[in-house]
C-alpha cells in the first residue's frame, strides 16, 4: 500500500493524503473521497478516516482524505465566494486531480456528520459521483441538537440513579446523614430526567405529527434530502448509516417519509442502523464493523464496466 | 495561476522517519528575510486530545511562523496520518518519534537549536525529551504532571463519552480492559507507561527557559515549577481561562487566543 501527501487546489491550499494499492486498481473501481466530519481535520473523529482509507485500500481501492478550505491544515480561500460554492469547488479540484493522475472517472463520496451532508450536496451537482455513504448525518440544526441533548441527559441520569446511585450503600449513607447535595439530586431528577424527557417527547411528537417536510429541519438540509429521489433516478447508490439511538436517525427518518414515497423500495437506497455505536465510533469494535459495512457496500455497488 | 499563500501558511506536508515507520509531518516555512535561529517543534498529546487540539496547534504554528520561527507539527506512530494501525505498545515509540521529528525539523530548517511546545501529554513527553537531549526552550501547556490521575481522567472520559450516547454501557475499567482508550488501540504496557509519568521525579532538564501556561493554577503544577528551578533559571508561569479545547467539541471551532498569544509572546521575547 502506498500513502502520499498531496497539496491540491488552485492555491495548493488543500492538504490531502492519498492511499492506493501497490497495483493499479481495476478500471471499473471508483475512487473514494472522504469529506471532513464537521470541523474535525482529515483524520476524522477517532481517526476513523485514516483506518477506513487503509482498509479500503487493502481491498484494492484508491482513497483520498483531505481538508476543505479553512478546515484542518488547509488554508482559507483567498477568493470571494460563498461557503457552499467553495466546498463544491474544492471537491471538483480533488475529483479532477484523481481523474487526471489516476484516470478515475467515477467516485464514491463519504463523510461523517457534516461530511455526510457535504457528500450528498456534491453528488447532486457532479455526475461523476456514482455513490455516497452518509455516516451519522447530524448537526447544523439547533432545535434537533437541543432535543438530542435533553434526550441523552435524561437517559444518562436515569441510568446513573437507576443503576449506580440507588444501589450504592455509600451514596445512601450520604443521603441519610445529610452529606448529599439535595439540590443537585432534586435538579437531576426533576429537570434532567423528568422535564427533559417530557420536553423531548413533546418536540418529537410535534415534528412527527404536524411538521411539513420543509419545517422538519433547516431548509438547506431538507432541500438536500429532497434531492435523493433524483439521485436514485440518476442511478447513484446511496448508503445512509446511523449509530443506534442517534437523533440524526430520527430526523432523517422523518425527512425520508416523502423520499420513500418517490423511490419506493429501490435497491439503490439503503439505510443501516448500527447497534452499540456512539456518534463518533469510539469503540474499536464499532469502528471495525463500520469499515466492513462500507467495504461490502463498495464492492456490491461498483460498476460492472467503466 | 500563481498560488496566493497567506503569511504563516506556507507549508510543506510529508512523511518522514524512514520506510519502516513513516510519520506524518507539516513544516511551516518562515519568511526567508526574518527566519530565526531557533526552530519550534509542536509535540502532540494523546490522540483524542490531539484531534480536538489540532486547530489550536495549527494556529500556534501559523503565528510563530509569521514571526520567523521554523515550526513543525507531526503525528506519533499509530496516530493521526502517521503509519501504524496496531496497538500502541508503550511511550518509548512516541519518545523516539519526537527525536525523529527534531532531526527532521533541523534538517528542513537548517537551524540547530530547537524548542519544544506541547499540550497535556505532549508537554510531559517534551519534558522527558529535554531530560535527555539538548533543548533550548520548553513551552508547556497544561502539562500532565501525574500519570495515575491522567489515566483515571482519560478512562472516566471514555466511559462518560459512551454513556452519554449509550446509557446502558457497562462500567469501563482500563485496568481489566487495557485494549482501547478513547478510540485508540492500546495495550497494558501503554497504560503502565502513562501511569508511570511523574514530572516531579525528573532528574534534570536541559532547557534554561521554560514557560508553563495553565487555565487555572494547580498545586501540582506549582510543585513542578519549584522542582524545575534546580536546573532552569528562567521559568515563567501564565494563566488564562480560555476554553479547554483538548476536551471540547471540535465543531465549536474554539481557539484559545490568550493562551496562544502568551506562548507566541514568550517565544518571540526569548528566542532570536
Amino acid at each position: 500500500m502506498k500513502e502520499n501527501v498531496v497539496l491540491l487546489g488552485t492555491n495548493q491550499n488543500l492538504v490531502g493524503v492519498v492511499t492506493e494499492p501497490d497495483q493499479t486498481p481495476a478500471a471499473n473501481m471508483p475512487a473514494v473521497i472522504l469529506f471532513n466530519a464537521g470541523l474535525t481535520h482529515r483524520v476524522g473523529p477517532n481517526r476513523i478516516y485514516v483506518k477506513l482509507a487503509r482498509y479500503l485500500t487493502e481491498k484494492g481501492m484508491v482513497v483520498l482524505r483531505f481538508d476543505l478550505s479553512g478546515v484542518g491544515d488547509s488554508s482559507v480561500r483567498t477568493d470571494v465566494t460563498s461557503m457552499e460554492a467553495g466546498v463544491m469547488d474544492d471537491a471538483k479540484h480533488v475529483m479532477d486531480y484523481l481523474e487526471r493522475t489516476r484516470g478515475t472517472k467515477q467516485f464514491f463520496l463519504m463523510g461523517h456528520c457534516g461530511g455526510a451532508l457535504t457528500s450528498l450536496g456534491i453528488a447532486t451537482i457532479d455526475p461523476r459521483v456514482i455513490g455516497i455513504v452518509m455516516i451519522n448525518a447530524e448537526g447544523g440544526d439547533t432545535q434537533w441538537d437541543e432535543y438530542d441533548r435533553k434526550r441523552k441527559l435524561s437517559a444518562y441520569y436515569e441510568n446513573y440513579y437507576g443503576r449506580g446511585a440507588l444501589t450504592s450503600s455509600e451514596k445512601w449513607k450520604k443521603v441519610l446523614t445529610g452529606k448529599a447535595s439535595y439540590g443537585s439530586i432534586l435538579r437531576n431528577i426533576f429537570v434532567n430526567i423528568l422535564w427533559h424527557r417530557i420536553s423531548a417527547t413533546f418536540f418529537k411528537l410535534k415534528k412527527t405529527l404536524f411538521a411539513k417536510p420543509e419545517a422538519l429541519t433547516r431548509p438547506e438540509v431538507a432541500a438536500l434530502f429532497a434531492n435523493i429521489p433524483s439521485l436514485v433516478e440518476r442511478k447513484t447508490q446511496i448508503l445512509i448509516i446511523y449509530s443506534q439511538g442517534s437523533s440524526g436517525l430520527e430526523r432523517t427518518q422523518l425527512l425520508l417519509r416523502d423520499v420513500r414515497k418517490k423511490i419506493g423500495d429501490s435497491p439503490r437506497f439503503k439505510l443501516e442502523v448500527m447497534p452499540r455505536c456512539d456518534h463518533t465510533f469510539t469503540m474499536i469494535d464499532s469502528q471495525q464493523r463500520l469499515y466492513h459495512m462500507i467495504a461490502d457496500w463498495c464492492f456490491a455497488n461498483k460498476p460492472t464496466t467503466t | 495561476m500563481t498560488p496566493q499563500i497567506l503569511p504563516g501558511e506556507n507549508i510543506e506536508a510529508f512523511y518522514f522517519g524512514g520506510e519502516d515507520k513513516p510519520l506524518f509531518g507539516i513544516y511551516h516555512v518562515p519568511p526567508k528575510a526574518s527566519t530565526r535561529s531557533h526552530g519550534v517543534l509542536l509535540v502532540p498529546s494523546i490522540e483524542q486530545e490531539a484531534i480536538r487540539g489540532h486547530r489550536a496547534y495549527r494556529q500556534l504554528a501559523i503565528r510563530l511562523s509569521r514571526l520567523g520561527f521554523p515550526v513543525m507539527k507531526f503525528d506519533y506512530w499509530g496516530t493521526g496520518d502517521s503509519k501504524g494501525d496496531g496497538a500502541i505498545k508503550g511511550l518509548a515509540q512516541w519518545q523516539s518519534d519526537i527525536a525523529a521529528a527534531i532531526a527532521e525539523l533541523k534538517q528542513r530548517s537548517k537551524v540547530d537549536k530547537v524548542c519544544l511546545a506541547g499540550l497535556r501529554l505532549g508537554a510531559a513527553l517534551a519534558v522527558f525529551t529535554a531530560e535527555k537531549t539538548p533543548i533550548e526552550g520548553l513551552a508547556l501547556w497544561e502539562p500532565v504532571i501525574n500519570g495515575e490521575s491522567y489515566v483515571e481522567a482519560l478512562a472516566g472520559w471514555h466511559q462518560d463519552k459512551l454513556r452519554y450516547f449509550l446509557s446502558d454501557m457497562p462500567d469501563f475499567d482500563v485496568n481489566t480492559q487495557p485494549t482501547e482508550l478513547l478510540g485508540l488501540t492500546i495495550n497494558k504496557a501503554f497504560v503502565d507507561d502513562l501511569r508511570k509519568i511523574d514530572l516531579l521525579k525528573i532528574q534534570q532538564v536541559s532547557a534554561k527557559k521554560i514557560v508553563i501556561v495553565e487555565h487555572q493554577e494547580q498545586p501540582e503544577v506549582a510543585a513542578f515549577r519549584t522542582h524545575l528551578q534546580q536546573w532552569s533559571s528562567d521559568i515563567q508561569h501564565r494563566t488564562a481561562d480560555d476554553p479547554r479545547v483538548w476536551t471540547d467539541d471540535p465543531d465549536k471551532a474554539l481557539v484559545p487566543n490568550q493562551i496562544l498569544q502568551n506562548l507566541v509572546n514568550w517565544f518571540s521575547e526569548n528566542f532570536k
